[in-house]
């Protein structure tokens, strides 16, 4: 079909338009995370006349260039978020091969309380939490803080699974049942391997939400000991000469590792979201 | 169908865990915010029973209704938008295009990464002389436009608004996206044949065809936007003088500047009955399908 010029050039306007206004913010922080202080507070585009360099990266990963332990709290996030991903998935599979596969009964009452539960208000939650938490002795503690933050990957990584599991032949579990495998192995054998895809996307949810997670932290963590990016992130504000450079630096290197994973994992994760939402 | 009685024991047993982290991490937690909402517990008091005093206390509260107001705008305001502008991307990107492999591939970004981040970028996007937004208005001649966005007053809530789009507008376009995939060609060919201008096959194929999708994303947005605490926190703490306060931030700052727990809950508790009208809607959504 023909389309009129343009209609094809106002199409094109539109989605650089789209486009840029996702990008523009994302490309003004990489590049002025590469230029001097100076340039940066020039108030010009373009101008670098000591040129663009990495001095913001190597002052965060070796002093923290002002923006506290930096290195800790990289290493904490990324300790908190594996783990996390690791607990939500394995309990996920299970949950998800029980509500997919056997007969129980509430086995529909639970799974919309289950869908409910993913919408009540975490600032309402995280006040009994952190009582609980407290009589537990876990406040300020790596266990205290995976423990809230399985509860935010657990309810949709369930759902995501159970929907791969469900579209997993039943004649697969009947054959593997004739073989004589009981239903561990069924499960390990048969259709983790053709639900594959699903865990990928459930892992990746549960590690992003971990990894972006500010309100949980904030509450639970009380020292450097167990802060993780987004709390550091937020305390380079309260310091009074605010250190650009580094902030910007330091941003970058947060959005990495999930930008990153998702660039790897981008077509299943694209088709896992959306199926949800398409089929139901 | 695994169906007889010992491996039915099984099915429950391995459906233990998760029941066990549903229980402590959701049911148990929501009881007692419930009954700690009858209480005056605080940092400073054992808890005692004072029935509907902080119901009451929060309703008479103008502050309340206030951040209820803006709570309630901002849901509207960001959902409209993000479904409007994903809705012209995923338009555009089922059109024939150069360059849409490279777009499909980088909009869903701003998902991805922490809200943390987000509100830096943005920050850094707006700051007073040498954020993008001031020097480009300084070069085109409208310099006296030029101001630190997040501290005006008019300006801090349209610029959460904006945040909200800037994240959740990608995944409308990519869920809307898959949605008008699956819609047979031959329904367009056949209005093709009837003359139909472009808006009547937009409103009369596909629209009604993208309505489950659509009704899914909104209501999840809905919640998410009624949920999301962050953006806000981080950017303005509920300020300037209180003009971007909404319930999630009130009630934080409620129970963790002031201590007051059982007013706190209170409050959580009147904020997911208003969710859970929400959400029993989505339920039927998902659940008619079946």
């Amino acid at each position: 079909m023909h389309q009129k010029k343009s209609t094809l050039i106002l199409k094109y306007i539109a989605l650089i338009s789209l486009t840029m206004f996702i990008l523009v913010p994302f490309i003004w922080l990489f590049y002025s995370s590469f230029r001097t202080e100076s340039a940066m507070f020039s108030g010009k585009f373009f101008e670098n006349p000591n040129g663009l360099m990495i001095k913001h990266y190597f002052n965060v990963f070796q002093s923290g260039g002002g923006t506290g332990n930096f290195i800790g709290y990289f290493k904490n996030s990324i300790l908190i978020a594996s783990i996390t991903t690791i607990v939500v998935v394995t309990i996920s599979v299970f949950g998800a091969y029980s509500l997919s596969r056997f007969q129980l009964k509430f086995k529909n009452a639970f799974i919309i309380t289950m869908l409910l539960s993913n919408m009540f208000p975490w600032v309402l939650l995280v006040i009994p939490i952190f009582g609980l938490l407290f009589s537990m002795n876990l406040i300020d503690s790596y266990a205290g803080i995976i423990f809230t933050h399985i509860i935010l990957g657990l309810p949709f990584s369930i759902w995501l699974i159970k929907g791969y599991f469900d579209g997993v032949p039943k004649e697969l579990d009947e054959a593997a049942m004739i073989d004589g495998l009981g239903p561990f192995q069924t499960l390990i054998k048969v259709i983790l391997p053709v639900a594959a895809p699903g865990i990928v996307v459930a892992s990746f949810y549960s590690f992003m939400v971990s990894w972006g997670d500010f309100l949980f932290v904030s509450v639970i963590s009380q020292s450097m000991a167990t802060k993780t990016l987004p709390i550091g992130l937020n305390n380079f504000f309260g310091s009074t000469q605010v250190a650009w450079g580094s902030i910007n630096a330091a941003t970058v290197i947060s959005i990495i590792p999930t930008i990153l994973l998702f660039s790897m994992l981008q077509k299943w994760i694209v088709e896992g979201l959306t199926s949800g939402a398409v089929k139901g | 169908m695994i169906n007889n009685k010992k491996n039915n024991l099984k099915g429950y047993l391995i459906l233990l865990p998760t029941l066990l982290a549903f229980g402590l991490i959701i049911f148990y937690p929501t009881v007692r915010a419930f009954i700690q909402s009858f209480t005056n517990a605080s940092i400073y008091n054992e808890a005692s029973f004072i029935g509907l005093e902080n119901y009451i206390k929060v309703l008479n509260n103008p502050e309340f209704w206030t951040a209820f107001m803006h709570t309630f705008v901002l849901v509207i305001l960001a959902v409209s938008l993000q479904y409007i502008l994903g809705m012209a991307m995923a338009l555009l990107l089922n059109e024939d295009l150069k360059g849409l492999g490279w777009v499909k591939y980088t909009i869903m970004i701003p998902w991805v990464i922490p809200v943390a981040s987000t509100v830096v970028m943005f920050d850094w996007l707006v700051l007073p002389d040498y954020g993008l937004i001031n020097m480009i208005l300084k070069n085109i001649g409208l310099g006296h436009l030029t101001r630190y966005w997040f501290g005006d007053k008019n300006f801090a809530f349209p610029l959460i608004v904006i945040m909200h789009v800037w994240r959740n507008m990608p995944f409308y376009a990519i869920t809307l996206y898959a949605g008008l995939k699956s819609i047979p060609k031959y329904y367009y060919e056949a209005a093709d044949i009837d003359g139909a201008s472009a808006w009547h096959k937009f409103f009369y194929i596909t629209l009604p065809n993208l309505k489950y999708p659509s009704m899914i994303v909104i209501v999840l947005h809905v919640l998410w936007t009624f949920n999301n605490f962050d953006f806000i926190y981080l950017s303005t703490g509920g300020g300037p003088v209180g003009s971007t306060e909404v319930l999630a931030t009130q009630i934080y700052q409620t129970a963790w500047n002031y201590y007051e727990y059982g007013h706190a809950s209170a409050m959580g508790i009147l904020m997911m009955l208003v969710m859970m009208v929400f959400s029993i809607f989505y339920i039927r959504l998902v659940r008619s399908d079946d």
